[in-house]
């Protein structure tokens, strides 16, 4: 009995130390459900506007090299795996849409890059600017 | 002299024993291979080679909440991907495996092309799914490599290092649940988890076995992240083309857009 008792505490502690990190690699669903709903819902074209009043227009087709750093930064930060921040940059059209479609790259690398690429050249964007390359650096 | 040598009886059952014991070696063995291959198998001889899928992607970030809602339409046996969204306007991509892509606008009646292999079709993450080829999710095609490899519980955790071009990113972690990807880190250079990506709601399908949702959150700041989450629904496996989308064809008139 007090051998079986002893195999049983074991048991239990091997397994209470093999999912203590269980909870790491698994996510609420229905917590995002939740805050998914109670979110304000807004268009693709509303998009660039929220929280950055004064935002060029992002379907503007029309070319233009004032573009500021900051807002092309903060896009990233926000959408980047939709590509938003090269639409507001000047790209081809299939450049901004592989962006949407492939989430920016496996796993989002492409706009990791190019927020830090944008930092690192704040003062100075303009290659970046109707740059048509998928991979604009 | 020939020496007759006769086995004892104990001696005959030993040696039934062990000759069944190594036939039975042999069908497991077999077995295996046959496990292992007859989902590929199956999917190469176009059992259901046609899949279509709907995906639904939900990008949130301060209290704003972005929809887009896609369908796939992919043909295993040509590499052939065609998908049709609405965001940032109505159109469809075609792409294969060679990395030729054209989007076509129908509204405008453009069309715009180009060639890459970062576009090709097998660089889809449904590929990696429907190809049952996700021990890696292209990590190493991209020239990362295997570090570390160790269990956590009843999770493995598998680390691979970032190539020295990409100097941005250090590793990323992928955890296998099962055989499974349930899990994936991206770590900066500074060891600071940059984004994370959660695969589950599995579904076992006749050729593969894909999750129905992934979740990815991208960190910002200390106090700032974006969460996008793709839902996948509708999923098909069809012998025979089920929609036109399969075989569409871009109107020869249509504008190449430069």
């Amino acid at each position: 009995m007090k051998r079986l008792l002893q195999l049983l505490i074991i048991a239990l502690l091997t397994i209470s130390f093999s999912s203590v990190n269980a909870g790491n690699y698994k996510i609420d669903d229905n917590a995002l459900d939740q805050m998914f709903a109670g979110a304000n819902t807004i268009s693709f074209a509303e998009m660039g506007a929220a929280d950055l009043p004064g935002v060029a227009d992002l379907t503007s087709s029309a070319t233009s090299y004032n573009k500021d750093p900051l807002i092309a930064i903060l896009l990233d930060f926000f959408m980047g795996p939709l590509g938003i921040h090269r639409f507001y940059l000047g790209t081809e059209p299939l450049t901004g849409i592989a962006y949407i479609l492939t989430c920016g790259g496996i796993f989002g690398l492409v706009p990791l890059v190019d927020l830090i690429v944008l930092a690192v050249n704040y003062d100075d964007i303009s290659p970046y600017v109707d740059n048509p390359r998928f991979f604009m650096w | 002299m020939v020496k007759i040598v006769r086995k004892s009886k104990a001696a005959k059952k030993l040696h039934l024993v062990f000759s069944s014991f190594f036939v039975m070696k042999i069908l497991i063995k077999l077995l295996n291979l046959f496990i292992f291959f007859f989902p590929g198998f199956l999917f190469a001889q176009g059992g259901n080679k046609y899949i279509t899928v709907h995906l639904k992607n939900e990008t949130y970030q301060k209290g704003n909440l972005l929809t887009a809602e896609t369908d796939y339409f992919f043909d295993s046996e040509t590499g052939i991907l065609v998908v049709s969204g609405t965001l940032p306007e109505n159109h469809i991509k075609i792409s294969n495996r060679f990395g030729e892509i054209k989007i076509y606008y129908p509204e405008d009646n453009k069309v715009a092309i180009k060639q890459n292999r970062f576009y090709s079709s097998e660089n889809e993450l449904i590929y990696y799914f429907f190809t049952n080829n996700y021990y890696d999710l292209g990590l190493s095609d991209e020239g990362f490599t295997v570090s570390d490899t160790r269990m956590d519980g009843n999770y493995q955790v598998t680390t691979w290092t970032a190539p020295i071009s990409l100097n941005l990113i250090s590793k990323v972690e992928l955890v296998f649940e099962n055989g499974l990807p349930v899990y994936a880190a991206y770590f900066n250079m500074n060891g600071n988890i940059i984004r994370k990506i959660y695969y589950y709601n599995y579904e076992i399908f006749s050729s593969f076995t894909m999750p129905m949702k992934v979740t990815q959150i991208s960190y910002i700041s200390e106090n700032d992240s974006v969460v996008q989450r793709n839902t996948w629904s509708l999923m098909k496996e069809l012998n025979t083309p089920g929609s036109g989308y399969f075989n569409f064809k871009i109107p020869e008139d249509a504008i190449v857009v430069q």
